[in-house]
């Protein structure tokens, strides 16, 4: 039955594909100005050390504890450089672990984020404390809506990736260094923009190529097809083999998104392409820069990858049993105050009944 | 100090090491934490680590063997792959203030994340602290894997250990010889014990072809060598034992008799005492030449006609002689006695097992060569002189002169054929591996069968010398009678090499791998060491 389901569903979908028609880029938002393709925008390189550091950044942030008044969250950020195809150890800490809290600010519109290191020599690395309006996390106008406290959790790994981002940038990086940051560069919080234009400063006041690569994008064609699909199908059409990059895809004119789109695919026999976005691209050439992350992403853990992203992730990533482990510490120190046990009781119920 | 890797993770029992890139761990490898205290840990198993998932290594190689891996390798091999070393804390060593060392056995975990070094003679110093070199037990050298840790000798208590029974276990072929070769070869000079080796393949004295005991420069006043063949090397005595030693519980689990044959043998030696056996056959022998001629007996022998008139059935005295017969190698033609083997009803071979008594009891190695014998008759001799000295040493035990006498050890190859599981009497040796502690008397059983041997009597073997078995069910049958918990080497234990083995006794505080040299080299040492000794001879001295 199951099977007869899927198959149905498989010709449906293939039926679609095969009448592929890429279309153009299709941008909802009035900022982008969608530039029909054309095949003779793809551009061939090959994977190349330029002799650029190559640094990357990731964030990862796990809720631990949470009521509806206050979520305690943990988060890491993590940066990996590598040069010449081995890894740099960078003069700043290769990790920056932190509690974040979460709790409803004295106006009651914002959530409130106070950064706790769990080394102080630490501190100096994360944002300050900052209040984020709740209507950040959520799309209903709704006053009542809920909004998720765990949600602002985000925000603070956000900032927190931008911010010692800018500070690598300005202490470890130099002149035609590239920066990678896990995700692509326009952003969306409140207060977000803030963190960065600094970052962007730091990278131009040093030379640095600042990036980000996104793992997975939203992006679609008019046709409604993933946008990095249909550049994919294109090549593939048009037999554009080996390792290739595209652009432009739009006129980008949002302020908040300060960077060109690209959608590239590093490795020949890699089923993926990605997109890819460069803040300052003028200041190099941008097949280069391809070059070198091309480079990086030859590890066969997931080749037309970058490598860097995937040891940043894994240097961040806060993982379920680290989680446990947390959890049982902060709630046998929280459930010796009066008022905290109650408060995590009113979240808790379902975990007991899903145990029953 | 070599760094060769570091604690991940794990539980008790059950440690994970992860490799450090371009070193070996091996299994059964020992390892060590700390400088003082000191974790000793053993290697028991070895597998893939990866941060790579099973699915994303599949595609990897498939990339790699499909032909569309040009231009991809690991970026950072070392982190991404590498062997991950499953191991046991075996000891835990602690040296105080004064320099005395305390071992033990580890009851926590040593610290998270420490880091692992191989492990070098000095670490295991707390081996020898306190031992009594005189009454040592020569083993081998300590192995750690592969590699031999030549400096580090490793001995065990003799008179502990050999009263408490050894047993020495491994498929054909793995050392088990040339390993009692080379614990005899240590022990020659000692004397706090005396040994019997019942040799049935006569490979430990020695020959022109193969060095043995004889080449021990002590082997003139320690080595006693019996051998029933008129061939055999010079300084050896030919073996005769007088039937007049031999008394019927002699027979007690070496030959099935019945309970009707036991009564008859009983009644016989009853009625001629030392000479029963030589009765039995000269009686019968005279019977068969007079069967025609003396109608009053009807042909049966004096013997049969004094045991039917205690009622013993007819036919019964005809299957326990034919038994007997077996056993002791006479036999009788034609009215006359035939000895085929080392048992004589003539007037030799009288003091035989008092002399090799004697021997043992002055602390010699006494080796019989019963490689001409029936296995009957070989155990048969093996029942004659332990129960002597089983005799012997209870009347010490009750005299209270038992202390001052040496260890007595029985060397056994083959040791189910004595010790199996029986459903007759109990035999001497099953004795002596059940109580013979108590009367300083002790087994040292060779198998390649274990599980042959009844679970009882492998419990009662409290030092267990393990070389190399590729049979589960052996090894299994030892483990589970071992004095450590050996349920994780039993991988190990299947890939033993020749002379590799390891030690799990009572007296030990973890199983401890060894390596026996091989014998002919320690022949060698031995004698290169004598030739280095000044020569004690002096112009006008007096011998
Ligand atoms: N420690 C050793 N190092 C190298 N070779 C050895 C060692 N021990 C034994 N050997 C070799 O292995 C062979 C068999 O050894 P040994 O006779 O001791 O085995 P075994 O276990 O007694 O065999 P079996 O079951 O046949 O009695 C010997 O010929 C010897 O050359
Ligand atoms: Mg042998």
């Amino acid at each position: 039955m199951f099977d007869n389901c899927v198959s149905k569903i498989a010709d449906i979908l293939s039926s679609q594909s095969a009448s592929f028609e890429a279309g153009a880029p299709y941008f909802a938002d009035s900022h982008y100005k969608a530039i029909p393709f054309d095949v003779s925008n793809f551009r061939k390189f090959a994977p190349k050390r330029n002799g650029s550091t190559l640094c990357f950044v990731d964030g990862g942030n796990l809720d631990i504890v949470s009521a509806p008044n206050f979520s305690i969250q943990f988060l890491r950020i993590a940066s990996v450089a590598f040069k010449g195809g081995k890894r740099l150890p960078l003069s700043l800490p290769q990790r920056i672990e932190s509690i974040a809290l979460v709790t409803h600010a004295s106006d009651l519109r914002k959530f409130k984020v106070q950064y706790f290191p769990l080394d102080d020599g630490q501190r100096q690395y994360l944002p300050q404390d900052f209040e984020i309006s709740k209507s950040s996390f959520s799309n209903s106008q709704d006053e009542l809506a809920q909004h998720p406290i765990s949600a602002a959790g985000g925000a603070a790994r956000k900032f927190a990736e931008w911010n010692y981002g800018a500070r690598i940038i300005r202490e470890c990086l130099d002149k035609g260094d590239i920066f990678v940051r896990d995700g692509a560069l326009q952003v969306g919080l409140e207060g977000e923009e803030k963190f960065a234009t600094d970052a962007y400063a730091a990278a131009n006041d040093k030379g640095v190529i600042f990036s980000g690569f996104a793992k997975t994008s939203t992006l679609v064609t008019t046709t409604g097809f993933p946008l990095t699909a249909s550049v994919q199908m294109l090549a593939n059409k048009h037999n554009v083999g080996g390792a290739w990059y595209y652009a432009p895809l739009a006129e980008n004119q949002n302020p908040r998104h300060l960077g060109d789109i690209f959608v590239g695919k590093f490795f020949e026999h890699s089923p993926y392409a990605f997109r890819f976005e460069i803040h300052n691209g003028a200041g190099r050439e941008v097949g280069a820069i391809f070059e070198e992350i091309a480079d990086n992403s030859r590890d066969l853990s997931f080749p037309g990858y970058p490598y860097g992203l995937v040891v940043a992730d894994k240097l961040a990533r806060v993982e379920m049993g680290e989680r446990d482990a947390l959890q049982a510490r902060i709630k046998l120190q929280l459930s010796r105050v009066k008022g905290i046990r109650e408060c995590i009781a009113a979240t808790d119920a379902h975990k007991i009944i899903s145990g029953l | 100090m070599e760094i060769c890797g570091q604690i991940v993770s794990g539980e008790h029992g059950e440690i994970f090491i992860r490799q450090k890139s371009g070193e070996t761990l091996e299994i059964g490898e020992m390892l060590a934490v700390g400088e003082n205290p000191i974790s000793i840990m053993m290697v028991y198993d070895l597998t893939y680590g990866s941060q790579l998932s099973q699915g994303n290594l599949e595609l990897a190689s498939g990339m790699h063997i499909e032909g569309m891996g040009a231009g991809l390798s690991f970026m950072e091999e070392n982190l991404q792959n590498y062997v991950i070393a499953k191991v046991k804390a075996v000891a835990y060593v602690k040296k105080n203030v004064n320099g005395k060392y305390e071992a033990s056995i580890p009851k926590s975990l040593p610290q998270f994340f420490s880091k692992v070094r191989k492990v070098t003679s000095a670490d295991f110093e707390f081996l020898s602290d306190g031992k009594n070199a005189e009454h040592s037990l020569y083993l081998g050298c300590l192995r750690s894997g592969s590699s031999r840790l030549k400096d580090m000798e490793i001995t065990i208590d003799g008179p502990d250990a050999l009263t408490h029974h050894i047993l020495i276990t491994a498929t054909t072929g793995r050392g088990k010889s040339n390993l009692v070769k080379a614990m005899l070869w240590k022990l020659l000079d000692k004397e706090y014990c005396g040994i019997l080796v019942l040799d049935p393949h006569d490979e430990y004295f020695g020959n022109s072809a193969a060095p043995g005991m004889r080449d021990h420069p002590k082997a003139k006043e320690n080595v006693v060598y019996y051998s029933p063949s008129a061939s055999a090397p010079k300084g050896s005595i030919t073996l005769r034992i007088n039937t007049k030693s031999v008394k019927p519980w002699h027979f007690n689990g070496v030959v099935n008799i019945t309970d009707a044959q036991s009564q008859a043998m009983h009644l016989i030696y009853q009625r001629y005492r030392d000479d029963w056996i030589r009765k039995m056959f000269e009686e019968s022998a005279e019977a068969a030449s007079l069967a025609f001629s003396d109608e009053r007996t009807g042909g049966k022998s004096g013997i049969e006609a004094y045991l039917e008139s205690r009622g013993v059935m007819e036919g019964t005295f005809a299957a326990l002689k034919r038994k007997i017969s077996v056993a002791l190698d006479i036999f009788e033609e034609g009215g006359k006695i035939i000895e085929k083997g080392v048992f004589t009803t003539k007037e030799t071979g009288i003091g035989a097992a008092d002399d090799i008594l004697a021997a043992l009891e002055s602390g010699k190695k006494v080796i019989i060569d019963t490689s001409r014998l029936s296995s009957y008759a070989e155990i048969l001799v093996g029942s004659i002189i332990a129960n002597k000295v089983f005799e012997k040493y209870a009347e010490y035990k009750s005299a209270g002169t038992l202390d001052g006498k040496p260890v007595v050890s029985i060397v056994l190859e083959e040791a189910p054929r004595v010790l199996g599981a029986s459903d007759g009497e109990i035999n001497v040796f099953g004795r002596i591996a059940r109580e013979g502690r108590k009367f300083k008397i002790g087994l040292i059983g060779i198998t390649q069968l274990a599980s042959l041997i009844p679970r009882e009597v492998l419990a009662n073997m409290n030092t267990k010398i393990i070389l190399g078995n590729e049979m589960e069910a052996e090894r299994r049958a030892i483990i589970e009678s071992a004095a450590q918990d050996l349920s994780t080497e039993s991988k190990m234990i299947a890939s033993l090499e020749k002379g590799e083995a390891l030690v799990s006794s009572i007296f030990t505080k973890f199983a401890i791998p060894i390596y026996t040299p091989l014998f002919n080299d320690i022949v060698k040492e031995t004698k290169a060491a004598e030739s280095k000794q000044p020569v004690r001879k002096y112009v006008g001295s007096d011998d």
